[in-house]
């Protein structure tokens, strides 16, 4: 028994240890800033001006995302023989790739399924995960035993590698990538809500309505899972940027879509080759990448900031 | 004489600790009459606030419990009903108030909500169960009810958050309220008003309380009578005037008289029963209070008094009748000398 209480996380150790390195640094800079007075700290304050800065990165990738069409000319999976593995210039802003293609236009067509994969596995893996770790944290007993094992054992496994057995155990296609992603991310929303449940199952309010007669099921669903979920949407947001690296990683290793427009990972898988000379085709989705998971989790941050308070 | 409306008889609690069981509450009857408020007083750890789950049903699910005996509600014998019929008992039968007011609201709803889920157990339809919510709250005493409706429990005061509890209890017109400590979180003045509160619903409905408290004034002010517990047993029950009139169990007198009194010289020193409540796994043999009881003798140290009738009351003492006669005077100032 005592082994199962100190293998439950608590909300913080799930979270990234990267967004707090970002928020850290950002804070020094903001304890000098503090220092200055007046309305230029207001509207330029460091912290308040990185999330201003994440959410128009978010923004444009979802622009991209819904509109690719408004943001470039070209077409994602048209050849062009004559202009391979050109430099970034005005007219390819990222270069173009072995096949003549501009590798600009091949990012902001990615953007949807990048975001797809993040959204919809991080979706998945919250329902799923929150819903195992509800039961297992509200029933206790045989339940929570059974749970909790099958969430030890996906939890043994490395994230990356599970998702990746399952993609190559399955046929590489965006649902199944988004599948894999869901059953590997779904234990730390398990974890999470099983202890959280378990100290909800015990407030003071849950015997109040017990005692007023409403049934078990109504309690589940009006008292325990509306005070549940604070750290869902934290872990979520956080685990949306975890999701798009991996689906990329995935596509890197070549577990994608094999057809159609290239996944960002599959786009710096096929510039490898290269990257001693035409470096651009790599570089510019890699940096793409980066920057929208940074974003993603600056923008994590904040929520978790916002649901602290009330969350505890 | 009238048929009581809750009996308990021999009501034993127990918890599973290893391959044993200790009794959180030992063999434990008494009843409530209709329209009666019983007090259930004892220090932290006697067993009050068990006692009251016990009857609510709220220690069914806890497989590390055990409740053996009887809790009967007029015909029904509470301990034998499945689930289903036990919801039932909940909220229409008995309604339960708690120690935390602002604990025992659900935070992330509306006092409205909150009222409504009560209310909805017994009346359908959004516009009758909306008029039952705002007589509700009217009647507990909250001033400006359609706006406490949308107000969460966090922007209301702890009186308030009692008040819109004791609203969600007496929704369903429960025979009997279960008060556990319901003033101890408030403060004096709003404690005084809670207390009115219970007082007149009782008068209005003819609604039966056990009010569990370890303030002696609380019990005083409110009830018609008394339950002593102590260590998990009941030591003395009794009419509230006779009881505070001249306290049969030495225990019984050493609460009253660590009651700070205005009438009384300051120079006096406030008497303290020394030591603490014995734990479940700690008690001693005989009487649960002989270390403590300044006026024990040998046979205390061995036999386990029982309950007995004495006049108007029982008592669980077997220097009960020498207290009664002034032979001994526990925490008397001379008694101090024997307290080591």
């Amino acid at each position: 028994m005592s082994f199962l209480e100190q293998t439950t996380p608590t909300a913080e150790t799930v979270i990234a240890p990267d967004a707090d390195l970002i928020a850290t640094g950002s804070l020094s800079r903001a304890a000098r800033w503090s220092q200055r007075s007046g309305l230029r700290r207001e509207i330029f304050h460091p912290n308040k001006l990185m999330l201003g800065v994440a959410m128009a990165v978010l923004l444009v990738v979802a622009l991209w995302a819904m509109f690719p069409s408004l943001f470039t000319s070209g077409s994602p999976t048209g050849i062009a023989p004559l202009a391979t593995l050109k430099a970034p210039s005005w007219g390819f802003p990222m270069g173009t790739d072995q096949y003549g293609r501009s590798v600009y236009t091949e990012v902001v067509y990615g953007a949807r399924e990048a975001l797809e994969i993040g959204f919809f596995s991080t979706l998945i893996a919250a329902v799923v995960g929150s819903a195992i770790g509800l039961l297992s944290g509200y029933f206790g007993g045989i339940v929570d035993l059974i749970l909790m094992r099958i969430i030890d054992m996906l939890m043994a496994i490395p994230s990356l590698l599970l998702a990746l057995i399952f993609v190559a155990a399955l046929s590489p296609s965006v649902s199944n990538l988004i599948l894999a992603i869901a059953i590997a991310s779904l234990p730390h929303y398990a974890r999470v809500l099983r202890g959280q449940s378990q100290q909800v199952r015990s407030r003071l309010y849950v015997d109040a309505a017990t005692v007023l007669g409403v049934p078990r099921w109504k309690i589940i669903l009006r008292h325990i899972i509306p005070n549940c979920l604070a750290p869902v949407l934290v872990l979520g947001a956080i685990g949306f940027g975890t999701a798009i690296v991996v689906g990329a990683a995935l596509a890197f290793l070549g577990l994608g879509p094999t057809s159609g427009v290239l996944n960002w990972g599959a786009l710096i898988n096929s510039g490898q080759q290269y990257v001693d000379r035409d470096w651009w085709i790599t570089t510019f989705p890699g940096l793409v990448l980066t920057l929208v998971v940074i974003a993603v989790n600056i923008v994590g941050d904040w929520i978790r900031d916002r649901m602290e308070p009330t969350s505890r | 004489m009238t048929t009581p409306l809750l009996s308990v008889e021999h009501l034993t609690v127990s918890f599973r600790a290893g391959d044993r069981y200790l009794d959180l509450v030992h063999d434990a009857s008494f009843e409530v009459k209709p329209g009666e408020i019983v007090a259930l007083v004892g220090e932290s750890g006697s067993g009050k606030t068990i006692t009251a789950r016990a009857i609510m049903g709220l220690l069914r699910r806890n497989p590390r419990m055990r409740v053996q005996g009887r809790i009967s509600l007029v015909d029904k014998e509470l301990l034998g009903l499945s689930d289903a019929q036990i919801r039932n008992v909940r909220g229409r039968d008995i309604g339960m108030i708690f120690q935390d007011p602002v604990g025992a609201l659900d935070p992330v709803m509306t006092v409205g909500d909150q009222v409504r889920e009560a209310v909805r157990r017994r009346h359908k339809g959004r516009a009758v169960t909306r008029k039952r919510v705002l007589e509700l709250l009217e009647q507990v005493g909250i001033t400006d009810p359609e706006l406490r409706l949308k107000q969460f429990p966090h922007e209301i005061s702890g009186g308030m958050c009692q008040r819109v509890l004791i609203a969600t209890a007496i929704a369903g017109d429960p025979a009997l309220l279960i008060a556990d400590e319901p003033t101890t979180a408030l403060d004096v003045t709003i404690q005084a008003q809670v207390l009115d509160l219970v007082k007149r619903l009782r008068d209005e409905r003819e609604m039966s309380v056990l009010l569990i408290t370890h303030d002696m004034g609380v019990a005083a002010q409110t009830a018609d009578r008394i339950l002593v517990m102590y260590g998990g047993s009941l030591v003395e029950e009794g009419p509230i005037e006779d009881f505070f009139e001249q306290p049969y169990h030495p225990y019984s007198v050493g609460l009253i008289s660590a009651v700070p009194r205005v009438d009384v010289a300051r120079s006096r020193r406030l008497p303290a029963i020394p030591g603490a409540v014995p734990e479940a796994a700690h008690r001693p043999g005989g009487c649960l209070f002989h270390p403590r009881c300044p006026v024990a003798v040998q046979s205390c140290t061995t036999d386990v008094p029982p309950l007995r009738a004495l006049g108007s009351r029982r008592v669980a003492c077997v220097r009960a009748e020498d207290v009664r006669s002034g032979a001994v005077q526990p925490w008397a100032e001379t008694t101090e000398a024997v307290v080591t």
